[in-house]
């Protein structure tokens, strides 16, 4: 575990993302310039909403094919990293629909956090990665997306909103929502570790 | 109305929020790519990044294989680790199987085409064959009078590269950049010379819709505004779920045309 957190912070890119301000960016963006600089950002992103470890290469790849074809499209009303953001937000839920995305196809399921056989204290961060998995499946995707933006992403509210789509209000009532639902899960997985 | 206070993030401990919560909430620290995992994302989209440009999104300079190890539980293998010891370029068997306007081309496709910029420059030419069905949805061609009369009926020499089958993404691309640029700059004539010159020498080509907007959009700017409007209508009833739509639709409410 020490190793993987350790090549966590190495492979961190070292220009991630200074959010750049919508109103600064004047010029037309280039391909080799997003990818530099928010490859790991977008990777990370696919993963959180929800692509298995297992396909995140393919879908990353696939979704900056779809980055380099929209180009032309980004506006500068929000940052680079929010309209990625947008971008993988669809890419994702496109992943969870496609036909051959089906739980038999992925092998052995992490085991299910509430029968588990790890005491809480003992938790590694791979199993804890899996234990949040799980929760975060059991949210639906509007939730998941303002979740993974705002809390692990740490995307401002605002820019969440306009990357979901919706107003800043409803993204907060998402947040909030979500944030129930995670804790009362968080809450539910203490009770059972208490009983066993 | 009164806008929501910010909260502080779960992961702040100042939030208050449990301790297990915030466990779990870190262990996304796994999510980060590995070295081996840039690197062959790097090189399967090669293609679209121009060479040397020092592309490979911040890398360790540890030996990326040990630490993709050390991910492994389970005795699950991460596939990217392996692919990433073989080397750049070999990416293959990839398929993409969505069906929205957003689809991007197979990886296959890029793989191949990575494989074909390797190709000895002697290779014979081959035109495309004319295949048709990208072309046969269009509504009829009707170029503008000013383009007609200036555009060659020749393709032009930059389309040496298109017309060859061995023609990459990357060739594609250029066109497109080519074509946004001649737009952006205010040269709409030249931008759907170029959008014409791709369409006849790509059927199949990746950029279609890119080209399609483009052509929209010039026509709109040279001023042939019934052409621009009859082909955005056939782009929307075509592509409903373009990711162009929003922006082919601003354009027809400028025509005065609702969407």
């Amino acid at each position: 575990m020490r190793l993987s957190r350790e090549m966590s912070v190495a492979t961190r890119p070292t220009a991630e993302p200074a959010p750049d301000r919508p109103e600064e960016r004047r010029e037309p963006l280039r391909f080799a310039e997003v990818y530099r600089t928010h490859a790991a950002f977008l990777w990370r992103a696919l993963r959180r909403l929800g692509v298995r470890e297992a396909d995140v290469a393919d879908v990353c790849q696939e979704t900056f094919m779809v980055v380099h074809r929209r180009l032309a499209d980004y506006d500068g009303s929000s940052s680079v990293r929010t309209w990625l953001f947008g971008i993988a937000l669809r890419a994702a839920s496109d992943y969870r629909r496609r036909a051959h995305v089906r739980r038999e196809q992925f092998g052995p399921e992490p085991p299910d956090p509430g029968v588990s056989a790890d005491p809480l204290d003992a938790l590694d961060q791979r199993r804890a990665r899996q234990i949040l998995e799980r929760i975060l499946e059991t949210l639906d995707d509007d939730k998941r997306a303002v979740f993974v933006a705002y809390e692990l992403e740490q995307i401002p509210m605002n820019e969440v909103a306009v990357a979901l789509g919706c107003p800043v209000q409803t993204a907060y009532s998402r947040l909030h929502a979500a944030r129930r639902h995670v804790e009362a899960a968080v809450q539910r997985l203490r009770a059972r570790e208490a009983f066993r | 109305m009164t806008r929501p206070t910010t909260p502080p993030r779960l992961l702040d401990e100042r939030s208050g929020s449990d301790e297990l919560l915030r466990t779990l909430l870190r262990s996304t620290e796994l999510d980060e790519p590995s070295a081996a995992d840039l690197a062959q994302l790097s090189a399967s989209l090669e293609p679209l990044l121009p060479p040397g440009d020092g592309l490979a999104p911040a890398a360790p300079s540890a030996p990326p294989a040990q630490g993709v190890a050390a991910l492994l539980t389970n005795g699950k293998v991460v596939t990217s680790a392996v692919v990433a010891l073989v080397a750049a370029g070999t990416v293959g068997a990839w398929r993409y199987a969505g069906s929205s306007s957003d689809a991007a081309p197979t990886p296959s496709v890029v793989a191949a085409a990575a494989s074909a910029r390797e190709a000895p420059s002697s290779a014979p030419v081959i035109e495309a064959a004319p295949t048709a069905p990208a072309v046969a949805v269009e509504p009829p061609a009707a170029p503008t009078s000013d383009v007609r009369a200036r555009a060659p009926r020749q393709p032009a020499p930059s389309t040496s590269r298109a017309t060859s089958r061995s023609a990459t993404p990357a060739d594609e691309a250029a066109l497109l950049a080519e074509a946004q640029a001649m737009l952006a700059a205010g040269n709409g004539r030249r931008a759907l010379e170029i959008a014409r010159e791709y369409r006849r020498a790509h059927t199949r080509g990746l950029y279609r819709e890119e080209f399609e907007r483009i052509q929209i959009e010039a026509l709109f700017q040279t001023g042939a505004k019934e052409q621009a409007r009859a082909r955005a209508r056939s782009f929307l009833q075509r592509h409903p779920r373009s990711a162009h739509r929003a922006r082919i639709e601003t354009l027809l409410s400028k025509m005065g045309d609702a969407p």
